[in-house]
Order: structure tokens, then C-alpha cells, then sequence
């Protein structure tokens, strides 16, 4: 269990300091997945318990808990249409901008 | 009750297959739907014994889905519709190709809407939000000017991020209380240690607030509600922003706080909600863009209801109540002020001048809607915003209660002004023809401003006041 959470820490604190970092939109959208995954990851992760097996009540007595496991399949499908969305809009800002730099999207001042 | 929940997602489908037919055809297909929806939702308000519980596919509530129609729920759904319906009929007719895309992503994000209202279940309700969140951002980004596009990708990245929090905070009460179900978890985890509860609600509270534009993480605010077109603007400023507020107000229901972390959550909503009314409001002042301008009172409207989130059930139930008569009140103010800025096609406030006399009916929406802003007695935001203040009051919570007044003054001096400037004389302006569906919706939210205000009381009382 701490091995996967350093884990899921390292993950998230490298999409954090890469979203940070960079000014490429798709590279700020390839960190935003990697933060979906650490969380992904620890979601999986809390559900282990050491020397269950596979969530399958008729094979194995001593199992996981399998509700995160259904949750991390519908946080993968909305992470998959936050990122299409988001490579959509970045094709579309290029056909405005010709550029794909965060830098570049000065025109409102938030 | 549950079609009620399911009839806008069913619609979207028979969009989604006969695509090819004329507007009209969605357009009343949907009326009809929301006609229904709301009569339906008046009909249990009154005669049916609230709250009506479903258990979905019989399991326990330790087990399954638990949809429940509580007063609350049942108003917000009837107020979500009547604005829907509004906004659908401002917005018939404003792009020339057949956009049925737009009328999927309304209904589907009302599905989403709805879903949440009625679900007890944490993951599902993160789910909803989602959904809604990321029609949030295809509806910025719909009218595809660079401005929409800008706002909706700087949109994206606040909104995923606070998203990200929001899982994290949620699979950390589930692992710690092995529930889901919202009643259930939230009252197990009252009685965890106290580092979880402060790690997890400080998590929920970033995520929450920043969705909803507070203070601090305001900045994608102002940009998508003013690059998005008007209707999805009113939709935008109206209900969205509110929704992650009444999840933080459905979860703080249910859970039985230790009274350091109630002090602690209390004062991180008082400021962050006494700081956004001040920002809001001084910076709304400085804009000479009309929809940058509403954008900013939103911000400061948001802080009035975390303010009253913050304390007493008085303060909650004002809250709750200004949530629906901030929807009825910007809704009026971003369709009159897109309706008098058809004269001039521009949103600058200065090329609106004279045209509140050209557009009397426009105009008195935007005089209404104004002074509800301000909070003039008679009309609804008088009432709330007292409400809020009175529970502020009973809580000794005296220095923090005077921000109340002093965002009545901040809000009188750029209403005033836009109003000044509305009534001013000015004679060569062009005759614009408005459509019949345009009065439909101006009347539908003068109604709705109408109504809320008469039944002040009432609403409150449903609140538990």
C-alpha cells in the first residue's frame, strides 16, 4: 500500500509541476491526464487488501473491494471526454491562433 | 417522479436520431417536456408527502442508489425547468443552420442537472457534475470565436483540476467509511480522525468553490460567461455556478461536524464569501463590457450565498433561496441586456445608451432585475439577502453581517449608472423586429421574478425557516 501511494504521489506531483511548467497546450492536457491517472491509481490501490484475489464472489472467498474498481471505469470514461474536449478546442484555437502556446491566449484578462 | 429525471435525457436521444427534423419540432417537443415537468413538480410540492424515496432496484440503501425528492430538490427542479424553458425559446432561432447539437448538450445537461438534484450517492453526484461541467465547456466554446474558445480551454483546466480534487476527497470518505450512499458516509465520517476530516473537507471546499467562480478562483469566470452567447450565458451564471454550492450544502446537511472543524469551515466560507461579494462587486464597476459586468455581480452573488452556507439554518434557507432568485435575476439581466444590445451589436456598455426607451419591455426587465440586484424591497433578492442576514445576526456574527449592506451600496453605484445610461435621450437608433419567442421568454422570467417575490415566506418556509 505506501508503495502505490509514493506512487500515486510521484505521479500527481509530476502532472502538477508539468501543468505548471508548461506553456504548450498539449502538453498542459498530457498533465492533466497523468493527474487523472495518479487519482485513477489510488483509487484502485485503496481498494487491495493484501492476499485477496479477483472481485469474483464464487471463486474467491477473500476478495477486494470491486466498487472502486467500477467507479475508476466511469473516471476513465469522463477523463476520456474532458481530453477529447480539450484536444478539440486546442485544434480549434491553432485554426484562430496558429499556435498551440498558452502564451498566446492573452486576449481576455480573466 | 423519476421521469420527470429521465424525460430531458430521452429527448436528447430523439434528437440525436431525427436530427433531420425542423427546429420547431425540438423546440416544442421540449416545451411540452418541460410544461410537464414543472406541473408535475408543482402538483407533489403541494398535494405529495415529501420526501419521496426510491430505492433503485431494491437494494438497501448500504447497497444502491438512493434517488431522494425532498422539498429542496422538487423546487430546484421546477425552478431548472422554468429557466430552460426560457432560455430555449431566447435562444430558438439565433443561428441559421439546423443546430441540433445545441438543444442535446441543453437537454442532456439538464438530465445531468436533474440526476444530481435527486441522487444520494457521492460518486454519482460527481459524475453529474461532470457531465454538466463538460457541457459547460462545449457551450462556451459553441459559438467558435477565438474569445469563447480562449475562455473555454482556461475554463477546462480550472474546472478539471477542481474535478480532480473533488474524486480524490471522495474516494478518501469512501475508503474511510466504506459507503457511498451521502447520509450514511458523511455520518461515519464525522467520526474519524480529526487530520482526515480537515485534509478531505479542505479538498472538497478548493474543489467545490473554485467550480462555482468564489473569489480567489474567479478568473475563468467573467471570460466564459461573457465569450459564451447570451442564453447559454444566462444558463451558465444562473444555475451552474450554483450546483457545486448545493452539493457543498447537501453534503454539510448530512454530515454532523466536530465543532473545531465547524469553526474552521465556517471561517474559510465567511471569508472567501465576504472577500468574493467585495471583489465582485468593485471590480463589476470597472467594466465597460455589459456581460463582463453581470459576469462580475455573479461573483459577488456567489459570495452572498456562501456567506449564508456558512452558519445557521436561517442563513442556510436564505441561501438556498437566493440561489433561486439570483437564477430568475441574472437570467432577466443577460436577456434584456442581449435584447437592447441587438441595437448597436455591441455589448459595450456605453453604445447601449438610449435604448432602454427605444425597448421599453427590455428595459423594465432590466430595471426589475436591477433593483432585485440591489435588493429593493418589494422584489425577491430584498428577501433573501435579509434572510441570510438575519441568520447572521443570530449567530452574533455582527462585523461579518455588515458586508451585506455594504454590497447593496457597492451593487446600487454600476446599477445606477447602467441605468442612467439605459434612460438616456438619444434619438437615431434602427426598429429591430424581435421574435414572438423572445416576449415568451422575457414574460416566462418576469413571471418567475414575480412569483418568487410574492412568495417569499412560503419559499423559505419549504427551506425549513
Amino acid at each position: 500500500m505506501p508503495g502505490t501511494l509514493i506512487a500515486v504521489l510521484v505521479l500527481l506531483i509530476i502532472g502538477i509541476v508539468a501543468l505548471i511548467l508548461n506553456t504548450n497546450l498539449f502538453k498542459m492536457i498530457m498533465a492533466l491526464t497523468i493527474i487523472e491517472s495518479a487519482v485513477l491509481l489510488f483509487a484502485v490501490s485503496g481498494a487491495y487488501i493484501k492476499g485477496a484475489g479477483a472481485p469474483l464472489a464464487d471463486i474467491n472467498e477473500n476478495m477486494v473491494n470491486p466498487l472502486p474498481q467500477a467507479l475508476t471505469l466511469t473516471a476513465i470514461v469522463i477523463g476520456a471526454a474532458t481530453t477529447a474536449i480539450a484536444l478539440s478546442l486546442v485544434i480549434k484555437i491553432y485554426k484562430h491562433t496558429k499556435s498551440v502556446s498558452s502564451e498566446d491566449l492573452t486576449r481576455l484578462k480573466g | 417522479m423519476v421521469f420527470t429525471v429521465l424525460a430531458p435525457l430521452i429527448i436528447a436521444i430523439l434528437i440525436g436520431v431525427f436530427y433531420r427534423e425542423k427546429k420547431g419540432f425540438w423546440l416544442t417537443l421540449a416545451s411540452i417536456t418541460f410544461i410537464a415537468n414543472i406541473v408535475h413538480c408543482f402538483y407533489s410540492l403541494l398535494y405529495n408527502s415529501l420526501p419521496i424515496i426510491y430505492n433503485l432496484g431494491e437494494w438497501g440503501a448500504n447497497l444502491g442508489i438512493v434517488l431522494v425528492f425532498d422539498q429542496v430538490t422538487v423546487t430546484m427542479l421546477l425552478v431548472w425547468n422554468s429557466l430552460f424553458l426560457a432560455i430555449l425559446c431566447y435562444c430558438h432561432g439565433e443561428s441559421k443552420d439546423n443546430d441540433f447539437k445545441f438543444y442535446m448538450l441543453i437537454m442532456i445537461m439538464l438530465f445531468a442537472l436533474s440526476g444530481w438534484a435527486v441522487t444520494n450517492d457521492l460518486y454519482n453526484m460527481f459524475v453529474f457534475i461532470e457531465i454538466v461541467s463538460i457541457i459547460s465547456y462545449a457551450l462556451v466554446a459553441y459559438t467558435r470565436t477565438r474569445n469563447s474558445l480562449e475562455a473555454s480551454i482556461k475554463y477546462l483546466f480550472t474546472g478539471s483540476i477542481s474535478s480532480v480534487l473533488i474524486l480524490i476527497s471522495i474516494l478518501i470518505i469512501h475508503f474511510s467509511t466504506g459507503e457511498l450512499n451521502i447520509t450514511l458516509a458523511m455520518a461515519k465520517f464525522s467520526n474519524l480522525p480529526l487530520p482526515t476530516q480537515f485534509i478531505t473537507w479542505g479538498m472538497l471546499l478548493t474543489g467545490f468553490l473554485s467550480k462555482a467562480g468564489a473569489a480567489p478562483m474567479h478568473y475563468w469566470l467573467p471570460d466564459a460567461h461573457a465569450s459564451a452567447k447570451t442564453g447559454v450565458s444566462a444558463l451558465l451564471s444562473g444555475i451552474v455556478i450554483k450546483l457545486s454550492l448545493l452539493s457543498l450544502y447537501k453534503l454539510m446537511a448530512s454530515s454532523d461536524l466536530l465543532p473545531g472543524l465547524n469553526q474552521s469551515i465556517t471561517t474559510v466560507l465567511i471569508v472567501i464569501g465576504a472577500f468574493s461579494v467585495i471583489l465582485g462587486h468593485l471590480v463589476a464597476y470597472r467594466q465597460t463590457n455589459i456581460k463582463r459586468l453581470l459576469a462580475y455581480s455573479s461573483i459577488a452573488q456567489i459570495g452572498y450565498i456562501i456567506m449564508g452556507l456558512s452558519y445557521s439554518i436561517s442563513s442556510k434557507a436564505g441561501a438556498l433561496y437566493h440561489t433561486i432568485n439570483h437564477a430568475f435575476l441574472k437570467t432577466a439581466l443577460f436577456f434584456s441586456a442581449g435584447l437592447l444590445a441587438r441595437y448597436s451589436n455591441s455589448l459595450e456598455i456605453e453604445s447601449l445608451r438610449g435604448t432602454g426607451r427605444k425597448n421599453p419591455i427590455a428595459s423594465t426587465l432590466f430595471t426589475v432585475a436591477a433593483l432585485g440586484m440591489i435588493g429593493i424591497p418589494p422584489i425577491n433578492g430584498f428577501s433573501s439577502k435579509w434572510a441570510i442576514m438575519k441568520g447572521l445576526l443570530a449567530e452574533q456574527a455582527v462585523l461579518i453581517s455588515l458586508v451585506i449592506p455594504l454590497g447593496t451600496i457597492l451593487a446600487t453605484l454600476y446599477y445606477v449608472k447602467i441605468l442612467l445610461i439605459l434612460f438616456d435621450k438619444k434619438i437615431d437608433l434602427p426598429d429591430i423586429k424581435f421574435s414572438r419567442l423572445k416576449a415568451i421568454a422575457v414574460s416566462l422570467v418576469m413571471f418567475g421574478i414575480i412569483s418568487t417575490s410574492i412568495f417569499a415566506p412560503l419559499i423559505l418556509s419549504l427551506f425549513g425557516v
